[in-house]
């Protein structure tokens, strides 16, 4: 069957394009070997592929390694493009041309053409590129349909003169021009397959195609000047750091009253107390009463404190969905807002001084969703020592957001001097330990290269379905280990093994963070997830300095058991022990530093 | 073009400026990039030796922001330090002066 192939970079509306050839039926599957979903659907007589957002064709990441093997197994090439990032999208299209691959552009975001004011010559570029181009409004659906139609005329355009003539330099036999030419841009895995040594072309290669892109750049557009439209002016204001820094601690607090109050406070306290715990959880044990026995074993692992029908579902539905829903749909307005590279590149010098550059706030940000989504998103930092660094941090220091929620409510009990010294102490921890680690890691971070999306009003049928779609995912994730969790604490209690493990450590609790001896039992669940720990601890009698302490200790205790595991497959073995035995040591002795400190006041 | 220097005092390279050096609504072409990875991901970005482009924002010790027709890129100080540029005359100075309201 021939493939059409759906090329990109980031965030150009490839899925709206790739929904209309394909209609409902997609299927998502993982591609061996990475973490990068492709998505594949049926077109007629077509297979149609989409591939990650890529900026072109070459082994940079795993996005470029998936999208690049997909390419050279595809017939006809659908590249979206962005109309008013032409001079960065268009140096993927010459790409895709030089290959020799056969191409119909879609001209993406036209809209935004018109609205600013700027005039671009459509006919002109189709000449030039010698493709198709289809102008289109994706988020409209202008033109969208017109694809479909169109498909057939995919074409093999004008190759770059320069590059043409130096195509047959290493004078083999190969499968395709696409791979003459990633062989001529040094491509390493194709060098391995055909034992070759690299010739060092692709600095060259680039340089040509860049020049001829930015020709036709300046050609197809009637001026380059700088425009003064509201978005354009709306990015600076908010990039300058004058006013760029109080927008974005406004646009935090927001967030944070968001989530914290609205959600973790309003939603949750009638999701939680008065559905789940009012309702559900009477019912449940009412019903399963008529079965078992509610105090045998079984009647304990199933409707006990830390029930299979009773704790989980309160956890996941009353208390988990609310918090994950929220902070998707927060972060899914950031994303589509375009927002988030300006707050990367105004957060830089601060996150270089801890070994990382702006990027890093992408996972840190992630981080206070779900530390194990944030783990994996290290990936995209650009040396392994940031992967390390970054990593270390969210394990450390970042409470994920049903942590976070339950954290807010207790930190809010205990007044507004006491929420300073707790985001004191964490954002020192945060600061020390990335220094230290800075200090102590080998070699030297990658640097700052990112291009700036415009600023855009997000599309609220667009963030809703994002929300859905990650808070689902995350579910998914979460009901295994919280019911692995739940069985695990059971056994530990009925076997009374627990109360042989509170014995044991409740010295330290007791001891060394002046914490009453119950608050054992809430570390020990914290192993499996924070936020059960943190929940824990909401149910007991203690001071302000008590929570100030629980708070603090369990925010740097160690990461949830589904953490841990994705870090260990993320890093060494050593690395990660390293990280997981840190955080613990770390969190015990910022922890009993702060409790006696305080005992001499 | 050589010798024009930044307030802030930082060394530049014999042959003259460096991006980091380059304030905020100038107008610069790229002399030289540094020759390491970032060279492919500037030039797929358009920053290549010989592209003009503006700068659109400049950090203090942070980053530098280009504008090259409608596309912005941000770049970190270490890579802007070792980039050669040669600042460009500001031939329109009533948009200079639009730009700097911001200052």
């Amino acid at each position: 069957m021939e493939k059409i192939v759906l090329v990109g970079n980031p965030n150009v509306g490839k899925s709206v394009f790739f929904n209309s050839l394909t209609g409902v039926y997609a299927e998502v599957s993982n591609f061996p070997g990475t973490t990068v979903d492709l998505k594949t659907g049926k077109f007629g007589k077509y297979e149609v592929v989409d591939t990650p957002g890529i900026y072109g064709v070459s082994c940079f990441n795993d996005e470029e390694r998936v999208a690049r093997q997909v390419i050279i197994d595809g017939d006809i090439i659908v590249n979206v493009v962005d109309a008013l990032h032409l001079g960065r999208d268009l140096f993927l299209t010459q790409q895709l041309i030089d290959m020799g691959k056969r191409i119909i552009v879609c001209l993406n975001m036209m809209d935004e053409i018109e609205e600013n004011a700027l005039s671009l010559d459509v006919a002109k570029l189709s000449d030039l590129l010698g493709v198709p181009v289809i102008p289109t409004v994706a988020k409209t659906g202008k033109n969208v349909e017109q694809l479909k139609d169109r498909i057939e005329e995919a074409w093999g355009g004008n190759p770059t003169a320069d590059i043409e003539e130096q195509l047959d330099r290493y004078n083999i036999k190969v499968r395709s021009k696409a791979e003459k030419l990633l062989l001529l841009e040094d491509d390493e895995l194709l060098l391995k397959q055909y034992h070759l040594e690299a010739l060092h072309q692709r600095d060259h290669v680039y340089f040509m195609r860049r020049k001829h892109v930015d020709q036709i750049v300046s050609q197809v557009f009637a001026s380059t000047q700088d425009d003064r439209s509201i978005a354009t002016r709306v990015g600076r204001v908010l990039l300058s750091p004058k006013t760029g820094i109080p927008a974005m601690l406004a646009t935090l607090l927001l967030i944070f009253l968001f989530l914290g109050y609205v959600i973790a406070q309003v939603v949750v306290g009638f999701t939680e107390e008065t559905i789940m715990q009012g309702y559900y959880e009477p019912f449940i044990r009412w019903a399963v009463s008529h079965v078992v026995n509610e105090s045998s074993v079984l009647g304990q692992f199933l409707v006990g404190e830390f029930g299979l029908l009773t704790m989980v579902p309160t956890y996941i539905f009353g208390l988990l969905l609310p918090l994950v829903a929220g902070f998707y749909l927060m972060l899914s307005i950031l994303e589509d807002t375009g927002y988030l590279p300006r707050i990367a590149t105004l957060l830089d010098r601060g996150l270089s001084k801890i070994g990382l550059n702006g990027r890093a706030i992408i996972p840190f940000i992630l981080g206070f969703g779900c530390v194990t989504v944030a783990t994996v998103s290290t990936r995209l930092l650009g040396s392994r020592r940031e992967r390390t660094i970054a990593t270390a941090l969210l394990g450390l220091t970042i409470p994920c957001s049903a942590q976070f929620g339950i954290i807010i409510g207790n930190v809010s009990k205990m007044g507004v001097g006491y929420s300073f010294v707790y985001a004191g102490i964490i954002v020192l921890v945060f600061v020390l330990a990335g220094k230290v680690l800075d200090k102590a890691l080998p070699g030297r971070s990658s640097d700052l290269l990112i291009d700036l999306p415009r600023m855009r009003v997000p599309q609220p049928m667009n963030v809703l379905k994002k929300t859905y779609l990650k808070t689902q995912q995350f579910l998914k994730e979460a009901i295994p280990i919280f019911a692995l969790g739940a069985l695990i604490i059971t056994t530990l209690e009925v076997t009374k093994l627990l109360d042989r493990i509170i014995d044991f450590v409740s010295p330290l609790i007791v001891g060394f963070l002046h914490l009453p001896r119950e608050a054992t039992t809430a570390f020990i669940m914290g192993i499996i997830r924070r936020d059960f720990g943190a929940a824990g601890l909401d149910a007991l009698p203690m001071t302000n300095q008590q929570i100030l302490v629980s708070m603090v200790t369990l925010t740097l205790f160690v990461p949830c058991l589904a953490s841990v595991l994705m870090i260990f497959k993320e890093r060494t073995k050593t690395e990660a022990a390293a990280i997981w035995i840190g955080s613990l040591v770390i969190a015990f002795l910022v922890g009993g530093a702060l409790a006696n400190v305080m005992l001499l006041f | 073009m050589r010798g024009r220097q930044s307030g802030c005092g930082r060394k530049g390279d014999e042959a003259g400026v460096t991006l980091d050096m380059v304030k905020k609504g100038q107008d610069l072409v790229i002399v030289q990039l540094p020759k390491s990875d970032v060279r492919a991901q500037a030039m797929r970005l358009g920053i290549y030796e010989g592209a003009q482009l503006s700068c659109v924002e400049s950090i203090h010790n942070g980053p530098v922001v280009l504008r090259s027709a409608f596309q912005e890129i941000a770049i970190g100080q270490h890579i802007a330090r070792e980039i050669q540029v040669t600042v460009q005359e500001e031939n329109k100075p009533a948009r200079r002066i639009v730009d700097h309201q911001t200052d």
